[in-house]
């Protein structure tokens, strides 16, 4: 994908992380390796459980991430507007997807394969930085949220389940523990009051596969 | 400080001597006597420094006390968030507790020597870093509940064991 048309959502996630030091060109360029696709509505990207094997940034759409908790039922983390960073932490460290992630409505992403997001990640170049601030800003952003996270269940939390509950006070449930663990994993930063207007391109291939596809219905 | 001290650190083992040098040209050593405070908590954060030899002690203020909640060792990086995130406060202080030897890293160092396969060296083994503990977070909260919803489902608890609450507060220091 042409990196130029990149620029608005590498300015965008540069901005939702509060990077510093990444330049949005640079971070294009890096991003640009990737490619482009397209899910309609209720796709799954990705499943918890399977192997992280590719990064996507969602470009377009929203997307709604999702965890089973102990019995099975899938629980809501969050709902990821573009543009996102999706699948980060397993390219990173080599661990599982750690939630699933379905889209919502027509969405648009780029796909960064593992070998392709690992050499850029190496790159002693201007692209190559952007994208490594990228990723510690994003690490360092979700180990600070859930500081604060952690602080505020603590605050709301009962000192010990015998007690008689004080006012305001309430007993953590199993979804605070999943919403940690989404803020760890790296589902929290929210790009919505971002006000950039980033508009999706679609390059031919995309347009010409969802024709065929619309021909075909 | 010389090149050959800079290259048995693990995360500079593969990096040309070269390299090594403009690193070391570009953040000139310093040496700090125990009791130096590098960071304190609450300032703004615009840098932080690789240990290269040494030990630092990371502490958290509370409104109750000042807690210690980990250790530097060389090799590692303090105060990071400085580097990469924009408008941060330290969130914790880091003093000095053996004599030690390090590099200021800096936002403009960073920049200027991201040619220098050095520089790249640093961020790669902070990116590796900041996700082993991201991973270790996640999966202590995770233990920790386990052991409270077992606890939870016991008919009778033992009285007096640790809440998730406990849990929490002991894992981020809080007691």
């Amino acid at each position: 994908m042409n990196s130029m048309q990149l620029v608005p959502v590498a300015r965008t996630l540069l901005r939702a992380h509060s990077a510093r030091g990444a330049r949005p060109e640079e971070l294009a360029e890096a991003l640009s390796a990737g490619k482009p696709r397209r899910l309609e509505d209720g796709v799954v990207l990705c499943r918890e459980g399977e192997p992280s094997d590719i990064l996507y940034v969602l470009l377009r759409g929203d997307v709604r991430v999702t965890r089973n908790d102990s019995e099975g039922t899938p629980r809501e983390l969050a709902i990821l507007s573009a543009p996102a960073l999706i699948g980060h932490m397993g390219l990173v460290d080599g661990s599982a997807r750690s939630a699933t992630c379905t889209a919502r409505g027509d969405t648009g992403l780029l796909a960064l394969d593992a070998p392709t997001f690992r050499a850029t990640l190496g790159r002693p170049d201007g692209a190559g930085a952007a994208l490594r601030h990228l990723i510690l800003a994003s690490l360092i952003h979700q180990l600070s949220t859930a500081n604060d996270k952690v602080r505020d269940l603590i605050e709301q939390a009962e000192p010990a389940p015998s007690a008689v509950p004080a006012a305001k006070k309430r007993r953590v449930q199993e979804d605070d523990v999943l919403k940690l663990a989404g803020v760890l994993d790296g589902w929290s930063v929210d790009t919505s009051d971002l006000d950039d207007d980033i508009e999706f391109v679609e390059d031919e291939d995309s347009r010409r596969t969802r024709e065929a596809r619309n021909r075909n219905r | 400080m010389s090149i050959e001290k800079l290259s048995r650190l693990p995360m500079f083992r593969s990096v040309p001597a070269d390299a090594l040098a403009d690193l070391l040209q570009r953040a000139p050593a310093q040496r700090h006597p125990p009791g130096t405070i590098l960071f304190r908590q609450g300032d703004e954060a615009d840098d932080a420094v690789l240990l290269v030899d040494g030990l630092l002690e990371v502490s958290v203020r509370t409104a109750q006390q000042t807690r210690a909640v980990g250790t530097i060792r060389p090799g590692e990086v303090a105060g990071e968030q400085g580097l990469f995130v924009r408008g941060g406060e330290r969130n914790a202080s880091v003093v000095v507790r053996q004599p030690s030897l390090t590099l200021r890293l800096t936002p403009g160092l960073l920049l200027a020597g991201r040619q220098n396969p050095a520089v790249v060296a640093v961020e790669q083994h902070l990116i590796a870093t900041l996700a082993r503990r991201v991973r270790s977070t996640n999966l202590a909260i995770q233990k920790a509940w386990k052991e409270e919803a077992r606890l939870r489902a016991a008919a009778a608890p033992p009285p007096g064991a640790p809440t998730f609450r406990d849990r929490l507060m002991s894992l981020f220091g809080m007691r």
